[in-house]
């Protein structure tokens, strides 16, 4: 899960930069750069999730 | 009566005049009503050798008035045979202007380095007293292990092809930006000279460059310490800090302030001024923030801090004084960081750092405003600690539009940060489950994300540092004021920010975690840092500690 997260992390930041190699439109620019953030973004939310996964206040004997 | 009469219409009078007065601005003025131009007239030899100065005798009567220290007889002269002549004049001009922007750069700099004792007091003050000492000894200690880095390689890499600086003398000796050619478009990838500061690089400009970017970098490498604190091992942190300085923090200042391919997204995708960070919002606090948010995220929460139904838990600070006066000298330090970021204070549109400070001041009070608002309605108290960082909210918001917007949109970029915090606390300990005993991911990371954007919205055209901005002609404008495309060049700058930066530092972080390990043990946690990572309490006339048995009992107060 880990991976998964990193990899969608940088596969936002490559839509981001492929909405510049393909339009030239601001407009267009702007609404695919917004797709690439909030893959990344999402991507984080992946990572994170796998850490939680295994936190320490999770684990049995964890403080209370 | 007389004057009851005349003070009763006194009002109108004042009203007319203010309206009157407006209206004269608003008309413009025809071109035949503009004085004629004056023929400049060159100045000669002659002239200058005509310019009396006064004599010994004349000084030492002693200028209590300073009227006449400062003369033409304290100009440097090349040849003191021929006396003054113009090319003396000229050159001393010149040096002069470059002086005063070394002096400028290098005071500003200064400042911005007093700013380590403001992060450290903040930190140490968020942290409980069992820990002070570790937590202290981690912000001293990153200033020396990042500025090592720094001069190593990071340097090299942000700022070795960066030449063309004006302001400080042209930094001609850092010519060179290693290169990629992609579809088309040069993308500056990062730089190739100045490691050990070495060869040609052994320049004064060069100096006062390395000296101010090196206490900006130090300020990204401390941040990491907050999030990190009460749990991260000493060892761990000095190499994760050092890789910090010299790989993923000058990757990204090169390529937003080095010449590199977010800053020539303007010349080369037609994005406004392409990716436009004045002072470091997104190159400094974001790339900060971010390292800190992965870095908490390997590590994980402090024992307590979460319950097994993953409820959080408050684990206070000890030191709410120590808290405040460390926002302060962040304040103050702040000053440094952002009007120094012209680089200079004579020449190129620089006088514009009263404008600059002028912003930082207004962002940064009502970042405050906007957190003591957001806390006081939510829970009935205004919260001393969420005050502090909203301060400094409001501060890392403005840190990249500083130099291009005004007053309002400075007050407003900031209240919005001071509120933003808030909410991105409460979040980043709520819903991501992340722990961050200072706020750090959500002050420097999510803040630095937003001054990154409002840069894009709020730049109002008016700003000119010698006629261009990463050699686009023009003033950087922002969405609001009707460029769309220099919004999205901020944008691109968050992505990279996000998917990156990030991700570089995540990986390097992981590599630690696996080789050495990032986490204390269990019991040193529980004992407190200070006697198992440091060998020395912080506190020890009011802190029991009993070494081995993993408690310890604050008795304070």
């Amino acid at each position: 899960m880990r991976g998964i997260g990193l990899l969608v992390i940088v596969l936002g930041w490559l839509v981001a930069i492929g909405g510049l190699l393909s339009t030239d439109e601001p407009l267009m620019r702007l609404v695919i750069a917004f797709v690439g953030f909030s893959t990344s973004l999402g991507g984080i939310w992946t990572l994170n999730a796998a850490h939680n996964a295994a936190a320490i206040w999770k684990e049995k004997g964890a403080w209370r | 009566m007389t004057h009851l009469r005349s003070s009763r219409w006194l009002p109108l009078t004042v009203v007319t005049v203010a309206i009157l007065g407006a209206l004269s601005g608003l008309v413009p003025v025809r071109a035949d009503d503009q004085p004629a131009p004056v023929a400049a007239v060159p100045i000669t030899s002659a002239d200058i050798k005509a310019v009396p100065a006064p004599s010994t005798d004349d000084l030492a009567k002693g200028d209590p008035g300073g009227t006449v220290t400062g003369n033409a007889g304290d100009i440097v002269t090349a040849d003191p045979k021929a006396g003054l002549t113009l090319n003396d004049v000229v050159s001393q001009v010149g040096q002069n202007r470059i002086a005063i922007n070394f002096v400028w750069t290098l005071v500003t700099g200064y400042l911005v380095m007093f700013m380590q004792a403001g992060f450290a007091l903040v930190e140490t003050g968020l942290c409980r007293a069992k820990n002070a000492n570790h937590t202290m000894m981690m912000n001293f200690m990153v200033y020396g292990f990042g500025m090592f880095a720094y001069w190593v390689m990071g340097f090299a890499i942000q700022q070795g092809g960066c030449a063309g600086v004006t302001n400080l003398g042209g930094l001609q000796s850092l010519n060179n930006e290693f290169k990629l050619s992609l579809f088309g478009k040069d993308w500056g990838l990062f730089g190739t000279q100045g490691f050990f500061l070495s060869g040609q690089t052994y320049d004064v400009g060069v100096m006062v460059m390395f000296l101010f970017q090196m206490v900006f970098m130090d300020t990204a490498a401390t941040i990491v310490t907050g999030a990190a604190a009460e749990r991260w091992k000493f060892a761990a942190f000095a190499i994760s800090s050092m890789c910090l300085a010299a790989l993923w923090y000058p990757l990204y200042g090169n390529w937003a302030w080095g010449g590199g391919w977010l800053s020539q997204l303007g010349t080369n995708f037609k994005l406004g001024h392409g990716y436009c960070d004045f002072a470091g919002s997104g190159v400094v606090h974001a790339v900060g923030g971010l390292s800190a948010l992965a870095t908490s995220m390997i590590i994980g929460p402090r024992i307590g801090k979460y319950n097994k139904d993953g409820s959080p838990n408050a684990m206070p600070g000890h030191d709410i004084t120590m808290v405040l006066l460390g926002c302060f000298i962040l304040a103050f330090g702040w000053f440094g960081f952002n009007p120094g970021s012209t680089l200079g204070a004579s020449g190129a549109g620089n006088l514009r750092i009263g404008s600059i400070a002028v912003n930082t001041m207004l962002a940064g009070a009502t970042g405050s405003f906007g957190a003591i608002l957001y806390m006081w309605m939510r829970y009935g108290k205004p919260d001393a600690s969420m005050s502090g960082n909203g301060l400094l909210a409001g501060l890392v918001a403005i840190t990249a539009p500083s130099g291009f917007v005004n007053t309002v949109g400075a007050a407003i970029l900031g209240f919005v940060a001071g509120a933003l915090v808030c909410f991105s606390v409460e979040f980043v300990e709520r819903v991501l489950k992340v722990d961050d005993p200072v706020g750090a991911i959500s002050v420097h990371g999510t803040c630095g994300l937003w001054g990154v954007l409002s840069l894009g919205l709020f730049a109002d055209g008016t700003s000119n540092y010698g006629g261009s901005w990463n050699g686009i002609d023009g003033s950087v404008t922002g969405l609001f004021y009707g460029d769309v495309a220099q919004f999205v060049a901020q944008l691109i700058g968050c992505c990279t920010l996000v998917g990156v930066i990030f991700t570089m530092a995540y990986v390097v972080n992981w590599g630690i975690e696996i080789f050495i390990g990032q986490r204390v043990t269990a019991e040193a946690e529980l004992e407190g840092l200070d006697l198992p990572e440091m060998g020395a309490l912080g506190y020890p006339e009011f802190q029991l500690v009993m070494p081995g048995t993993g408690r310890s009992v604050e008795t304070g107060g």
